[in-house]
């Protein structure tokens, strides 16, 4: 029985008079790529801001690595990396320049900071781009660049918002390829609305529906046709 | 009505109708400004009342950052609203005093300064509400302002305390040199004025808190 | 994870590096500056000269405008591109985050006051040298009193609807009681001491910048991640 990485117990977060997350109970294993399926509206992104101790619940309870994300939520940050819809990258920076700067916000050592560049910038294929400005980039390569920038701090917890929307398909390939290669070694949240690839990509799953849980299990019980 | 709510009103019943009595029959008229006096009592008690609201505002900021409740938040801009009614009416009383006792309304005093900071500064906290759409944002971002926006209040007071010592123009008939009665009708006029203020919040509450009761189902059955 | 204050200076430098490379922001700064001057030597000036207790009073009142359409984008542009998330995100308190901008408000207000202040003081003719230690001193303490008044404010306006009119409706009621002061000091300098001992209005400033600092930094939390 593998640990699990995110418990939730009757979780709720309203926005406003609508209620978002309602009462929502459910288990992310540790290791491998989870899946968080439901269309747009269901709940997904708000229960990827709450793990990411961005959004703090408003009943229920949530435990993100054994830490509660509002009572502890840098222990939750150093060990977790995001990757949304929006680019976390400074426009008028270097591609270097931007990842030297989350570096030392994540407190990394420069030793430990040029080996990771040396390892991720090549297998995403940006290695030769790092000394151009950001806004110089084409959106793939940015797009690449954003995802080194989630991984520089070797997150344990990588919680993945829709993140292959608009990606092209070279840049899929190599995201997806690591992806597998660390399918043993971290933990993967994935969110989207295509269920044919999410079924395809994860080993367990869970959807959502207006706010409510509607199944989890392993995704060899996932029935695209619900 | 509860029991104890109409005993309330009653009491502010009673003590409005002996303030209104002292204030135009009791009080005797002042040595130096005659029937003008009467002015006063409509000008200093509404002031303090005001402050005690926007430290309400305050207060209900961080106890909503605190806890989370809305109706922390509810109460905090119905106190700034009321503070700012209070405020206006120092502000007018208080110009038909200055004509009374100056022969011009305004006068650039430190304190009739610092009040009309004040009254603009609440006035753009309700307007910074009014543009925030999201409820809860508006909640959460409207008691910072409001928490920020405090030192202000203690700014004001204090410039008052500084410019006073040492700039003795602005003089009133109070202190020592008022009279028993004027000192008795401002008693009066405080205690009236704060229960009067108090039913208002209580009431103007009520009201906000049904629409958003209101608002909230119509929501969830969308 | 990382101190707070090594977090708040990677956040400056970030944003100070960008603005020397797209030195926008600093230059229309300027300029509004100047036309302030100009809009207000329409009133002022009689005979072709300025009052000196108008004019020395003028500078703070000018720099307080320019504050006004300088400081907005302090934590606007964050939001906008959405890379306010990945501050939000790094394993550093929120108060880091809100320090390293004032820094950079402050670093911004002061290399347009390097040459706004000797301008100023030539077009409105008054001399700030009487006392030099305590205008710098003053000009110091003054200009981050509104650089943390300033990011507050533009932080405050990132959930509001029309952002760009609401930032001097939040920008006013906090700033004002420094932008007082300040005049006050400024008059005593350049006119000589009047009734009130110029120390206790530096100390009073000073008491409020520290008050305006800590009060923002511990609320900030509650702007940062609602």
């Amino acid at each position: 029985m593998s640990t699990k990485v995110v418990i939730a117990e009757n979780l709720t977060r309203r926005y406003g008079y609508r209620v978002a997350l309602r009462k929502v109970s459910l288990e992310f294993s540790e290791k491998g790529i989870q899946g968080l399926f439901g269309s747009n509206g269901a709940g997904k992104t708000t229960l990827m801001r709450v793990i990411s101790t961005l959004l703090r619940p408003h009943g229920g309870s949530i435990s993100v690595m054994g830490f509660d994300p509002q009572e502890e939520p840098e222990e939750v940050k150093k060990r977790i990396g995001l990757v949304g819809d929006k680019l976390l990258l400074y426009e008028e920076l270097t591609g270097i320049e931007n990842l030297r700067f989350y570096s030392k916000l994540y407190g990394l050592s420069s030793d430990f900071f040029e080996s990771q560049v040396q390892d991720l910038a090549p297998r995403f294929a940006i290695d030769t781009w790092l000394e151009e400005p950001v806004k110089n980039l084409s959106t793939g390569l940015k797009k690449r660049l954003d995802i080194v920038r989630s991984l520089i701090h070797n997150p344990e917890l990588l919680l993945l918002d829709e993140p292959f929307s608009g990606l092209d398909k070279d840049t899929t390939e190599d995201f997806q390829e690591y992806l597998n290669e660390y399918r043993k070694l971290r933990t993967t949240i994935v969110t989207t609305h295509n269920l044919a690839f999410g079924a395809d990509l994860c080993d367990e799953y869970v959807t959502l529906r207006k706010g409510i849980v509607v199944s989890q299990g392993p995704i060899s019980e996932f029935d695209q046709t619900l | 009505m509860s029991r104890t709510r109409l005993i309330f009103l009653a009491i502010t019943a009673v003590i409005s109708l002996l303030y209104v009595y002292m204030t135009w029959i009791f009080s005797p008229p002042d040595a130096i400004l005659g029937e003008n006096v009467r002015i006063f009592f409509q000008h200093v008690a509404p002031a303090l009342v005001s402050y005690g609201l926007f430290g309400g505002t305050l207060l209900c900021g961080v106890m909503y950052l605190w806890k989370g409740d809305l109706k922390y938040d509810i109460l905090g801009a119905v106190s700034i609203k009321l503070g700012l009614l209070f405020t206006t009416i120092t502000l007018l009383s208080g110009m038909m005093w200055a004509d009374a006792a100056w022969g011009t309304p305004w006068n650039w005093d430190p304190r009739e300064t610092t009040t009309l900071i004040l009254w603009v500064a609440y006035a753009c906290i309700l307007a910074y509400r009014a543009s925030v759409s999201d409820r809860e944002s508006r909640a959460q971002f409207g008691s910072i302002f409001g928490i920020v926006a405090f030192p202000m209040v203690i700014l004001s007071y204090l410039s008052i305390r500084i410019w006073e010592t040492l700039h003795p123009i602005v003089i009133e008939p109070s202190g020592l040199q008022m009279e028993v009665e004027h000192m008795m009708t401002l008693l009066v006029a405080m205690i009236a004025v704060t229960f009067i203020a108090l039913i208002m919040v209580e009431l103007t509450y009520k009201v906000d808190s049904a629409q958003e009761k209101l608002m909230r189902i119509k929501m969830e059955r969308s | 994870m990382t101190s707070g204050f090594g977090a708040a200076l990677a956040i400056a430098k970030k944003d100070i590096v960008t603005q020397f490379r797209k030195k926008f922001e600093a230059f229309s700064m300027f300029l509004f500056a100047l036309i302030a001057v100009l809009a207000f030597s329409f009133a002022v000036v009689t005979g072709g000269v300025v009052p000196e207790e108008v004019g020395s009073a003028l500078l703070w009142v000018i720099i307080f405008f320019t504050g006004m359409f300088g400081f907005a984008p302090i934590f606007l542009s964050e939001s906008e591109t959405g890379t306010l998330r990945g501050l939000a995100t790094a394993p550093i308190p929120a108060w880091s985050v809100y320090l390293g901008k004032v820094i950079y408000g402050f670093f911004l207000m002061g290399l347009v006051e390097i040459f706004l202040v000797p301008i100023i003081s030539v077009l409105f003719g008054f001399s700030i040298l009487n006392d030099l230690p305590l205008a710098i001193a003053t000009l110091l303490v003054g200009t981050l009193d509104l650089a943390a008044v300033g990011s507050m404010a533009s932080a405050l306006t990132m959930p509001s609807e029309s952002k760009a009119t609401v930032f001097p409706l939040v920008y006013f009621p906090t700033a004002t009681s420094g932008l007082m002061l300040l005049i006050e000091i400024t008059k005593i300098i350049v006119l000589g001491p009047g009734l009130i001992p110029v120390l206790l209005i530096f100390e009073i400033l000073l008491a409020h910048l520290i008050a305006m600092l800590t009060l923002s930094a511990s609320v900030f939390h509650f702007a940062l991640s609602p």
